[in-house]
């Protein structure tokens, strides 16, 4: 087996581990194992003529099997299936990868690493699978077309590698482009069940359950933060006025609270919800008066949460594509209560009706139900006496919505938003407050629900989504996972339930870190989410994109002539330059590090060069090859 | 056909090197033009001192190819009857008769040519030149192969006459022999009488190899790269601010003809630069006429390794 | 166009994905994997076919070889600026295939390979093809080569050596005589050509000595072949081939007499790869055959009489 057709399959294998660890399903300890010894196969190949050496593969690979039907025996060992399959499956890999002896044909591996890439598509749908299958792509194409020279049994010697891969890259390109092409263009059933479906119930393994929506508010986070792209809902505006749309979208409220969690409990429905002014500059959509018309199309999700907009005031649901029955709560959320959710989707036209309501309210509602008492202890020292601080520098005569607005600027312009998860941020409200550590949404609105609480103001969390991905030209919204928010609602005694969101904007927070970087990876990461929400409105939005297209690009045609010039001078240019064996010499040089001297000819240059004797016979090869097409042929 | 050839030639240069070697302590510097003359049926003009084994090496050049072999030396009271042949009366038969001269042969050595008068050397010239002897009104052709081998003493300038410089020109390649080094000397005392190597010396290729390889040089091809360094030292040459007199279009000529017969020495169906380069001081350096009579070889070193190489 | 063992394999592959994909709900990803092979699959069928199209070939030649030498393959080609890189060049003769891995780049005009071992005869291909499985090894593609080129493996030279191909021969005389053997000193007499004084005799008897040899010289070279020679056919042959060598690098003839086949080689003679085509290609007979052509005298005589003995 030849030394390139080695290097592709070891890329395949790397890639294969790469597409086996994004799905965190397997290991770390194992897949390290395994990457070390992939690494290290050109090393080991050598050994593969030894008997003992295969055997010691041959045996190793039968341990791990039954260690794996063990543990798929005992006890839960059905949750170990697909981790320990994965694992079976790179292990196979490398077997094949290190103990295949020359005359052997690695075909397996060129299948097995396939459906590597099947299985594990259907556990990671993240941008790292996106960049593996980029990879994969052209290292496959590259590793059959060295299986294919190495075949007839021919020397691949360093010109041919040069020359396949110049026509891997060109055909792997071609490749992914038809690939693209089909993909966005053939019509099929999105909604396909499957002959098999109902038998085959594909289980993620338990890692990557957290995906969901959670009804649970903990501050202390940790790192079990979702930052997927899948998609948890798409918003089209069918009717109405584009700006009825809202970024927020309310899941679930919060009422009580202990101890760093927040409880379920009941909170009254009084008065109905309105935008709060002072905090309307960073709603995606503001001013939304009038009545909308939008279609939801919710993603299947294990919780059964609905997510309607936070500016509905009123809502008219036409009943659900597929049958299901739909519970509103007095607090203004949806559940699901039976039919669709969870684990499909559900799709639903909504009437959004917003009409602004002017807060007011001078006197403050001071109340002590039984969900609002907060306990003092809860709250750090400092936090109170800024609270009172807060309220006092707001005035006497201060209106409720003067002292929301006071607390809520401290909190969005004094503290720093960090990412959940991301390092040294805040795990609780005294490291918030006294120690001034960076936190994420949800302390921050824990926060401010304290502080109006312990002055007495009515006030609830809310959890849901925040969206600003807004196409405008498809009046769409779509919500991702990774949008999932915390905010606060105060009960006005003039409006109702008011939205107050106290966490720093997260534009300015991206704005002030965005990296050209970040930038790309955004971009990258909405063209995956495309690719992996792709449903027939996505198809029939990128046909009609390509409709319009001929009238846009004629707008641009001036561009596509440039273009074509420059096209048209650079082949004439190519053309006229050096015979293809003088510059194949002169790259040779290049990747030897070797300079010419004018008056050398390329035998004296052979002969001063000081190479190591691999690097000696290219050069004289190339040599060769330069003077039999240069001074020898006519 | 053509390749089983080139492998001929190749040991068979070698073959003829390896006796000269043997013989002689001579460098490679000086053997290489030399069979480059030889096969590119061209002359060869040495200069060095004396007792060098000049002669020897003629000698054993002219075994080792199994040619014919003459030597002449020239004294400023030779004329050119003594090296082209006489007349003589026959009683017998009641004609002339025509008795070649040492200059009917194959291999000639013209020992120190500058001893003689220019009328001598000219006929030596003209032999050389055009391959006939023209003698009593006739021209008899020389036979073939004919090379000849002039020495020339560099060092005693008494009693001699000098040689015109157009008359170089007739010569393809130049050497210097200078005194071997002092290794290859040692060895010179130690080893063997070298009149006894000679004595070993059998023929490496008889004469139809040796005509059918010299006809061999035609076949080996130039390119134009090759052809286009050439050019350029030549005419970097004839720009050069010390150099009275360039190299004309017959020196580039000749220095072609010696790359092809090295290249075809070295078993090569074509010319590579290394070829001319590696003739360039033997063929240039004594067509050149710099002025003060600076080292024309060394220019020719500097000229020939600074012209950029086509690739 | 047919696939090829991996191709077939990579079908079946397919079809179980296929089948796991329609059993399975509907999945973007899996779509895109599946696209993804469905392309491969389709350009690899696409490029096969095209993969051998536009190349021209000039020439296919095999040169006489001598047995036990690989024969050199001369390929010819235009490669229409394209690389064809994993094709073979299949000889089929008899029932056996010998396929000679070929690359062909776009800047190069002339390739060289060499076919394995043979012994001594004539092969005449059934089918000389042009075949390759690139560029992913599922799909084959043959184009066969009309002129088909005869192979001629003529017998092996006597003193040559495995390697180097050329000629050796210093044991049948350096001065070229042939298929000739010394036959003896004698000393010199005027007019004999000094170059065959024998240097090292002459220098042990103080006398110049000439070596003397044994077979043609002069006019060139005359053989009598008997073929009905059994053992020391093939040995005679080779020492034809031998003589063929040295008489074509002294430019002289050879005459060749044998049964049903009286002809001169050399030059302006016929040329010298027909006395290479008909050495390959003769046969020895049996002993009731009749006794090879009246030769002169001076001829010499194969297979000789005490390697008969």
């Amino acid at each position: 087996m030849s030394r390139p057709l080695r290097v592709a399959m070891v890329g395949i294998v790397l890639i294969n581990l790469g597409f086996v660890q994004i799905t965190e399903a397997a290991e770390w300890s194992w897949l390290a194992a395994l990457f070390v010894l992939t690494v290290a196969a050109p090393w080991l190949v050598s050994l593969t003529r030894y008997f003992w050496y295969r055997s010691i593969w041959n045996v190793g690979v039968q341990v791990v099997f039954g260690i794996m039907v063990h543990r798929f025996t005992g006890v839960g060992g059905a949750q170990h299936l697909l981790n320990d399959g994965l694992i079976l499956a790179v292990l196979c890999q490398v077997h094949l990868l290190n103990s295949l002896n020359a005359k052997q044909k690695p075909d397996l591996l060129f299948f097995n690493s396939f459906l590597i890439a099947v299985v594990t598509s259907y556990l990671s749908i993240d941008l790292p699978y996106m960049v593996l299958f980029l990879l994969y792509v052209p290292v496959l194409v590259f590793g059959l077309q060295m299986l294919a020279l190495t075949r007839t049994g021919a020397e691949p010697t360093g010109r041919l590698v040069r020359a396949i891969l110049r026509q891997s890259v060109v055909r792997s390109a071609v490749v992914l482009v038809l690939t693209m092409g089909v993909f966005l263009f053939f019509p099929r059933d999105f909604q396909r069940k499957g002959f098999a479906g109902d038998a085959i119930k594909f289980k993620p393994p338990r890692g990557l359950m957290q995906t969901d929506f959670t009804e649970e508010v903990a501050l202390d986070r940790g790192g079990a933060v979702n930052r997927s792209s899948e998609t948890v809902m798409e918003v089209e505006v069918v009717g109405g006025p584009s700006n009825a749309v809202t970024g927020y979208w309310r899941g679930a409220t919060h009422t009580r609270y202990r101890d760093g969690r927040w409880l379920p409990a009941p909170s009254p429905r009084e008065g109905m919800r309105a935008t709060w002014r002072g905090s309307r500059g960073r709603f995606l959509r503001r001013d939304g008066n009038g009545i909308a018309s939008l279609r939801v199309v919710q993603r299947k999700s294990r919780a059964k949460r609905l997510f309607p907009p936070l500016n509905a005031n009123r809502l008219r649901m036409t009943p659900p594509a597929n049958k299901a029955l739909i519970r509103a709560d007095n607090d203004g959320t949806m559940m699901c209560e039976w039919g669709a959710l969870p684990g499909k989707s559900i799709e639903y036209v909504m009437a959004v009706e917003a009409p602004f309501r002017q807060p007011g309210g001078k006197r403050r509602t001071r109340r002590r139900d039984s969900w609002m008492i907060v306990d003092t202890r809860q709250m750090p020292d400092r936090m109170r006496a800024v609270a009172r601080d807060l309220a006092r520098r707001a005035g006497s005569g201060a209106m409720q919505f003067q002292i929301v607005e006071t607390m809520r600027s401290y909190l969005a312009h004094g503290y720093n938003y960090l990412a959940p998860g991301e390092d040294g941020g805040a795990r609780d409200l005294a490291e918030f407050f006294v120690e001034r550590k960076g936190a994420h949404c949800e302390i921050f609105a824990t926060a401010l629900v304290l502080m109006l609480r312990s002055e007495g103001i009515p006030s609830r969390l809310v959890t849901g989504y925040r969206s600003g991905e807004w196409d405008a030209t498809q009046r769409v919204m779509t919500v991702r996972k990774r949008d999932s928010h915390a905010w606060v609602e105060v009960l006005d005694p003039q409006a109702g339930w008011m939205t107050v969101d106290p966490t720093p904007s997260l534009d300015a927070a991206a704005a002030k870190s965005a990296s050209l970087w970040s930038e790309f990876r955004g971009w990258a990461e909405t063209v995956w989410a495309s690719v992996t929400n792709f449903n027939d409105a996505t198809r029939l939005r990128v046909l009609a994109w390509l409709r319009d297209l001929p009238a846009r690009a004629l707008r641009y045609a001036w561009i596509a002539g440039l273009f074509l010039v420059w096209f048209v001078w650079r082949r004439r240019r190519r053309r006229a330059r050096v015979p293809l064996a003088v510059a194949d010499y002169g790259s040779v040089l290049a990747t030897l590090k070797l300079e010419r001297r004018a008056g050398e000819t390329p035998r004296e240059l052979l002969a001063r060069a000081d190479l190591e004797p691999d690097a000696r016979s290219e050069l004289e090869a190339a040599t060769r090859r330069h003077e039999e097409v240069r001074y020898a042929v006519q | 056909m053509s390749s089983v050839r080139t492998v001929d030639a190749q040991r068979a240069a070698a073959s003829i090197r390896d006796s000269l070697r043997r013989v002689v302590v001579l460098e490679d510097s000086v053997l290489e033009p030399l069979l480059v003359a030889l096969f590119a049926q061209g002359h060869v003009l040495i200069e060095g001192i004396p007792g060098t084994g000049k002669t020897l090496l003629a000698r054993t050049l002219a075994r080792a190819t199994g040619l014919e072999f003459k030597r002449i030396q020239f004294t400023n009271d030779l004329m050119p009857a003594d090296i082209l042949g006489t007349s003589m009366w026959r009683p017998s038969d009641g004609v002339f008769e025509f008795v070649p001269g040492p200059i009917f042969s194959q291999i000639v050595l013209a020992d120190e040519i500058n001893r003689t008068s220019p009328r001598t050397l000219s006929c030596l010239l003209e032999a050389m030149e055009s391959g006939t002897v023209s003698a009593e009104g006739r021209s008899c052709p020389l036979p073939e192969p004919f090379f000849v081998m002039a020495t020339r003493n560099p060092i005693e300038f008494h009693g001699t006459f000098p040689i015109p410089e157009a008359a170089l020109d007739r010569f393809l390649v130049r050497v210097e022999v200078n005194y071997p080094t002092a290794e290859a000397e040692l060895g010179l005392y130690l080893g063997r009488d070298p009149q006894t190597h000679f004595d070993e010396v059998t023929p490496a290729l008889d004469q139809e190899a040796l005509q059918f390889l010299m006809g061999q040089v035609d076949e080996v091809t130039v390119q134009a790269p090759v052809a286009k360094y050439a050019y350029q030292v030549v005419s970097a040459t004839r720009d050069h601010e010390n150099v009275v007199l360039g190299a004309s279009p017959r020196a580039a000529l000749a220095w072609l003809r010696a790359a092809r017969a090295r290249a075809l020495i070295e078993g090569r169906t074509y010319v590579l630069p290394d070829d001319l380069k590696s003739l360039a001081v033997s063929v240039l350096a004594h067509r050149i006429f710099l002025a003060g009579g600076g080292d024309a070889a060394n220019l020719i070193r500097e000229i020939a390794d600074e012209t950029p190489v086509e690739l | 166009m047919r696939p090829t063992g991996l191709g077939i394999k990579a079908a079946l592959f397919f079809a179980v994905l296929l089948a796991a994909f329609l059993a399975t709900a509907y999945s973007n990803l899996f779509f895109l994997l599946l696209t993804a092979l469905v392309v491969l699959g389709g350009c690899a069928m696409v490029w096969s076919a095209r993969s051998l199209r536009g190349l021209v070939i000039e020439s296919v030649a095999v040169e006489a070889t001598p047995a036990g030498s690989r024969a050199a393959v001369r390929v010819e080609f235009d490669a229409a600026g394209r690389d064809r890189v994993g094709m073979t060049l299949e000889f089929v003769i008899g029932d056996d295939v010998y396929a000679l891995p070929l690359s062909l780049l776009r800047e190069e005009r002339v390739w060289c390979g060499r076919l394995p071992e043979l012994t001594r005869g004539v092969y005449t291909a059934t089918e000389v093809r042009f075949a390759t499985a690139a560029p992913f090894a599922l799909f084959r593609t043959v184009v066969p080569v009309a002129a088909i080129p005869p192979i001629a493996i003529y017998p092996r030279p006597l003193g040559e050596t495995e390697e180097s191909g050329a000629a050796g021969g210093d044991e049948l005389g350096a001065n070229g005589a042939g298929a000739s053997q010394p036959a003896g000193l004698r000393e010199f007499r005027p007019g004999d050509d000094p170059r065959r004084i024998h240097w090292k005799a002459s220098a042990r008897r103080g006398e110049p000595v000439l070596q003397e040899w044994d077979g043609g010289r002069g006019a060139g070279y005359e053989i009598v072949l008997d073929r009905r020679g059994g053992a020391a056919f093939e040995h005679a042959l080779s020492m034809i081939a031998s003589a063929a060598q040295r008489a074509r690098e002294a430019k002289e003839t050879l005459t060749l007499h044998t049964q049903d086949h009286v002809a001169t080689y050399g030059a302006e003679q016929r040329p010298w790869g027909e006395l290479l085509f008909f050495l390959a290609g003769v046969t020895a007979l049996d002993m009731q055959a009749p006794p090879p052509p009246v030769a002169p005298p001076e001829a010499t005589r194969l297979p000789r009489a005490e390697a008969v003995a």
